[in-house]
């Protein structure tokens, strides 16, 4: 249904679309050693959006998600982040993406408590108070070392870890992989009200088509080495649930096959 | 406020979530449990606490909107109308009447008597009664 009633003003989210893109990448061609991992892959992100990325095993997700903060071997294409060239200044990109990667990427021995506080001292911007509250918020208990949490958990500290530094955009790795009903709820809780608040620009690679189902705006299958919009909720009618994931499962499998 | 009105999304039902959130509030509104006037859940909040995408709650809330039940007011938020528990009333009210006549049906098919369904219907309203007084 459109609608033309001003105060359609007052319901968010209605024409967040219109806003420049947070972040682009344009025809990305990224390979290690003879293999061609992405060959050709462009993508943009809207501000205040979450955008699922599906795809086959090996199909060079975690590589798409690498290469946007150009820890990947992009051979050519560009990234940028507003007018930031990624590729040129990948330090000064990195401060402002949030990258969760799908496992443990800090030092084991240290609590939760001292690895936010060790990346937010290496942050520019990061909130600390925010921290802590969101440990909380995930029950993840502060004082134990990182490395004697699950996979899950341990991914849950890293997410805390990225929206503490209060990143324009956000890429996650996997996030609901290894996570019990209960933290996954809590995550995309978490997700939802951050990506609304602060106009984070989302990109979510995920497995998981019951969560995409539910929260994607846009949902985008990487296959062959190239990325193609399958659904957009702003625009396409209204499916149930059910429908929308076994619409999304049959993008993916035909991609698959 | 209404933070303590429960609504949620059936993720198996073969119906939108956009649209089942339509029939929650329609229902809410017609009990009562939200009046004229009352403030709804931001799109934000609702999103969060029903797990689904902003898209789909400022769907239904344009399409609450546009059946004259809520009226969204730039940057206060979305209210009940005052025409809104009349509208809902007679939206939900044909919808339940629709359910309990399928229900009807299916118990007639399968074989119970119109006595066993009015002695059912009879006893649900002294139960009704009884929790009133």
């Amino acid at each position: 249904m459109t609608s033309t009633d001003p105060n359609d003003a007052a319901f968010v989210g209605s024409s967040r679309d219109d806003a420049a893109p947070a972040l682009v990448a344009s025809d990305l061609v990224v390979g290690y050693g003879r293999t061609t991992v992405l060959d050709g892959a462009s993508l943009a992100l809207a501000p205040g959006t979450t955008t699922f990325l599906l795809g086959a095993n090996g199909a060079g997700k975690t590589t798409l998600l690498r290469a946007l903060v150009a820890a990947a071997p992009i051979r050519s294409g560009g990234v940028c982040l507003g007018d930031l060239d990624v590729r040129r200044r990948p330090g000064v990109a990195r401060r402002r993406i949030g990258f969760v990667p799908d496992q443990l990427d800090l030092p084991r021995w240290m609590t939760a408590k001292q690895a936010l506080g060790f990346v937010g001292a290496h942050h520019g911007c990061f909130d600390g108070s925010r921290a802590k509250e969101l440990l909380d918020a995930f029950e993840i208990d502060a004082d134990r070392p990182v490395g004697e949490l699950s996979r899950g958990q341990g991914v849950l500290v890293m997410l805390a870890s990225a929206l503490c530094q209060e990143p324009e955009v956000l890429l996650l790795d996997e996030p609901f992989a290894n996570l019990d009903p209960g933290a996954r709820q809590r995550v995309q809780r978490a997700l939802l009200e951050f990506v609304d608040t602060e106009r984070t620009a989302c990109l979510i690679s995920t497995h998981d088509l019951d969560v995409a189902a539910r929260l994607a705006d846009r949902v985008l299958l990487l296959e062959d080495g190239r990325v193609r919009e399958v659904d957009d909720a702003a625009v396409d009618e209204p499916t149930s649930l059910v429908a929308r994931r076994e619409q999304l499962l049959e993008a993916a499998f035909d991609a698959g096959a | 406020m209404t933070n303590d009105v429960h609504i949620a999304v059936d993720a198996a039902s073969s119906t939108p979530p956009s649209e089942q959130l339509v029939t929650r509030v329609l229902e809410l509104v017609a009990r009562g449990e939200l009046a004229a006037g009352d403030r709804l859940p931001s799109v934000r909040g609702l999103a969060a606490a029903a797990l689904v995408n902003h898209n789909t709650v400022a769907r239904s809330y344009r399409e609450l909107e546009a059946l004259g039940v809520v009226r969204g007011e730039n940057g206060r938020g979305v209210f009940v109308t005052d025409d809104g528990p009349r509208i809902a009333r007679e939206l939900h009210g044909t919808a339940t009447l629709e359910v309990f006549e399928r229900s009807a049906r299916a118990a007639l098919g399968c074989g119970h008597s119109h006595e066993l369904l009015a002695e059912i219907l009879r006893s649900l309203d002294e139960g009704d009664l009884r929790r009133a007084s």
